[in-house]
């Protein structure tokens, strides 16, 4: 089924579709349409990348300590929320993480809440873009359990406390980390999709307070999931510390 | 320190999803085992190993946070 085209994606379309075969075709990838190759969701993750590099582009030379903008306010709340999340759930060590973690959360909140604005959509209701996060995550978390532990003390992990029960442990260990970017990539997709939906379902019934009520609830959703998506990622790399670092926080 | 509302919202339903991937992963991978093989038993044996996989995690992340509160 063609998807509904948003006017950004008709603009990309309409003026670099050459430019999208091109990227497409290093993928050894073709699109469904040749003449039409960007997607909504590729149109609006690059929107939602060049709003979040003009936002701190814009921010970085007004930051100051004696009279700080409510844009400073705003994003000091998240990095100290962030900060102190990732001390509770990985320990003294979590702040490390922090450049990765704060990014996926500004990311993934962005691309969540850039749906309510009418003429845009969430990418993040498409199942690739979460996917990618979640896949990046699976990637991340297992190359600092390898870089932090070393191959074989991480791979250690899988075999679980008792010799014996490492027949029964390493495949259940190996399905039970494969669930994780699953259940990332659904939780996210379907929520935000759900959201995306009852609006709209509401908006073809009336237009009068009912449609707005579902809009705050989806502004909810967006930050509780752009909220679990990076808890759980803390989650998943506070199994890579070294068990001595992260016990004694 | 207590956790505000919305955090433990976030925890919580962050839970609901951990059983059903779990179990839908052990399958897939049975299946296409089974694919692969040409056997037809292969699904079962990780399906349940998927289920076993899904409340692992959750006891772990029960274990888990039951510490924290020190309890």
């Amino acid at each position: 089924m063609p998807e509904h085209e948003i006017w950004l994606t008709r603009l990309f379309n309409d003026h670099l579709a050459g430019l999208g075969s091109w990227v497409l075709s290093l993928a050894n990838a073709n699109a469904e349409n040749p003449a039409r190759p960007w997607a909504n969701f590729v149109t609006m993750q690059l929107l939602v990348a060049a709003i979040i590099l003009v936002l701190f582009a814009v921010l970085r030379p007004r930051l100051s300590m004696d009279r700080p903008g409510t844009l400073q306010h705003v994003l000091e709340v998240i990095y100290s929320f962030l900060h102190s999340e990732s001390r509770d759930n990985i320990g003294h060590e979590g702040p490390r993480f922090l450049p990765f973690v704060g990014t996926l959360f500004i990311f993934i909140l962005f691309c969540n809440l850039i749906g309510i604005i009418p003429g845009f959509e969430s990418p993040t209701q498409t199942p690739s873009v979460p996917a990618g996060c979640a896949i990046l995550v699976f990637v991340y978390y297992n190359f600092m359990g390898f870089k932090q532990q070393g191959i074989f003390r991480y791979l250690a992990h899988f075999a679980g406390p008792v010799w014996w029960l490492a027949p029964f442990m390493i495949p259940i260990e190996i399905i039970s980390h494969m669930a994780r970017p699953l259940s990332l990539t659904i939780r996210l997709f379907a929520n935000m999709l759900a959201g995306e939906q009852v609006t709209v379902v509401f908006l073809g019934l009336t237009y009068l307070v009912v449609p707005a009520v579902f809009m705050g609830l989806h502004v909810f959703v967006s930050f509780l999931q752009a909220y679990i998506f990076v808890l759980l990622t803390m989650m998943y790399l506070s199994e890579t510390v070294p068990h001595e670092q992260h016990e004694s926080h | 320190m207590k956790k505000p509302f919305v955090v433990l919202v976030g925890e919580y339903t962050s839970l609901a999803f951990l059983l059903p991937a779990a179990t839908c992963v052990g399958y897939v991978i049975g299946y296409f085992l089974d694919k692969k093989f040409g056997t037809h038993y292969l699904y079962l044996v990780f399906l349940l190993l998927g289920i076993a996989a899904g409340f692992l995690q959750l006891i772990r992340r029960l274990l888990r946070d039951s510490g924290e509160n020190g309890s």
